[in-house]
């Protein structure tokens, strides 16, 4: 028989809720990538396109674009910032998002330009859990996750 | 670093497991069936499951466009096809999903391959279907595999269409994309010999033909098989050449968009409005090189509304409504691609980039 997986929700880490992105903030520079929940629920990526380093961003631009199996979608920015760094190896192996979305699959660093930006987005472990759990239920109503 | 491990209710693909017991079924009825996370890049309702059948040393034939051919490189349980992963679940944890969502359900098929025990197993996976579930059942079948008896079985189990993936339309590109390759060679002539018997037995409008457009046939090539296929009240079904990476074909071009747009046009009209062969121009080539419609206004407005978008959505087996059933969602273009044939009724920007597709104004005479 098939067997059930599970999925780690970090909650160390910043939550955009717009998009459903996590968010980790080191002498401002956001790293981000996508939650497990938004991962999973997309499917399978094919590919990933983004900015070229050194491109300013307002929040609520878009600024990633990801295809999946049968999904294609555009990201928005969660700041108003530069972008300082993509991550390469998930443009090669797309892939790598599904398999490790806080690691290997991280997307890109955003310079922040307004670091009060940061207050849209949920933090600490009661809030975000509180927020995922809310999120799940959203997704598993949509039909896009799989039940047992 | 705190983490909290989320159990999801999502179900991970069984290892190397092998028809009847087990089956492949499409990323998109996965997705439908709930087994496989994912969403569509537009909404709509889907409910049209295909399952393939899996074996060890998978399809024995060798074609030049195919995603399961023998020598393109790749385990068989790694290969896509048409250019999708195929999950493999249990049979009957397939079976109960279909039935758990019956009320979407429009029609379910078991896609045969070329293989000693394809008959066999889809005998016992159709009864194992129609045991449990009413949602119409399509065999899309191997011909190699099959004779008149084994065909009669199959209907007698309870499927009720029979689909042939004939896909290269002439005997010329049939032979070379089919037959003339290094291993497993197929036989024009048993792939009719199947399609007229499943028509006798099956009955009319219950057999259909694949046929697809890009593996190097001309215009008037599909243009005749239509016709032919009508005649003896066989639907074709038309399918885009989409490159599978890494098979022989992987480095083709897929048609161009507007031949494919006029094709999908013009087989609608031959079969709805009863389109005279003598009204579609050739050049010398055999590429379609106008259309003169009959005057009035019937005409005109299949030229206004452009039939609201129907000539341009998916060619399958219908569902207990009448419509068609299987959509097979981005089985011939990616995401970010237009749709070459729509799951759903295209809408109104839609049917606007499809007329600047169709390049009306150069084709219609």
């Amino acid at each position: 028989m098939s067997q059930k997986k599970q999925i780690e929700l970090r909650t160390d880490l910043y939550y955009d809720p717009v998009e459903s992105l996590w968010i980790s903030v080191q002498d401002g520079i956001a790293r981000m990538g996508l939650s497990p929940l938004l991962q999973e629920s997309t499917g399978s990526f094919v590919a990933v396109r983004f900015p070229k380093p050194g491109t300013s961003l307002e929040k609520g631009e878009s600024f990633v674009s990801l295809e999946a199996e049968k999904h294609v979608g555009h990201l928005k920015s969660p700041f108003t910032g530069v972008v300082m760094q993509v991550n390469e190896e998930v443009v090669e192996h797309p892939r790598l998002i599904n398999t490790d979305p806080y690691e290997l699959g991280w997307l890109m660093e955003i310079k922040l330009s307004r670091p009060e930006e940061l207050n849209d987005c949920i933090q600490g472990e009661e809030a975000v859990k509180a927020w995922f759990e809310a999120e799940l239920q959203k997704y598993n109503d949509k039909g896009w996750l799989a039940q047992a | 670093m705190n983490n909290i491990p989320f159990p999801l209710e999502v179900l991970t693909e069984d290892e190397k497991k092998y028809s009847p017991d087990y089956v492949r079924i499409s990323a998109a009825s996965a997705m439908a069936l709930r087994l496989k996370s994912g969403r569509f890049a537009r909404d709509f309702s889907f409910g049209g499951i295909n399952l393939l059948l899996n074996y060890d040393n998978g399809c024995l034939s060798d074609c030049s466009y195919c995603g399961l051919a023998r020598t393109r490189p790749g385990e068989y349980e790694e290969k896509s096809f048409i250019r999708v992963e195929w999950p493999l679940y249990s049979t009957d944890e397939v079976i109960e999903r279909i039935a758990r969502y019956a009320p979407q359900m429009t029609r379910l098929c078991i896609s045969m391959v070329t293989h000693g025990r394809a008959y066999r197993d889809t005998l016992d996976i159709t009864r194992r279907i129609t045991e449990k579930v009413d949602t119409p059942l399509s065999l899309l079948v191997a011909p190699p595999t099959l004779n008149r008896e084994k065909l009669q079985t199959l209907k007698d189990a309870g499927a009720d269409m029979i689909g042939v993936g004939l896909d290269a339309v002439s005997k010329e590109t049939f032979f070379k994309n089919r037959t003339d390759v290094p291993n497993g060679s197929l036989s024009w002539d048993n792939y009719w010999d199947i399609i007229y018997a499943s028509r006798d037995i099956y009955g009319p409008w219950k057999v259909n033909v694949h046929t697809v457009v890009g593996l190097g046939e001309t215009d008037a090539d599909m243009i005749d098989i239509f016709y032919h296929l009508y005649e003896r009240q066989i639907f074709p079904y038309l399918f885009c050449f989409n490159p599978e990476p890494d098979s022989r074909m992987g480095q083709a071009p897929k048609p161009e968009i507007t031949r494919w747009r006029r094709i999908q046009l013009v087989k609608h009209l031959i079969e709805h409005r009863g389109l005279q062969r003598d009204r579609i121009e050739f050049d010398a080539d055999g590429k379609m090189i106008g259309l003169r419609l009959p005057s009035g206004s019937e005409w005109e407005s299949v030229l206004e509304n452009l039939e609201g978008g129907i000539p341009f959505m998916t060619d399958g087996c219908p569902g207990e409504d009448g419509e068609v059933g299987c959509t097979r969602p981005y089985g011939s273009y990616r995401p970010t691609e237009s749709y070459r044939d729509f799951p759903f009724r295209p809408e109104k920007d839609d049917l606007y980039y499809i007329r600047q597709e169709l390049k009306l104004d150069e084709f219609l005479l």
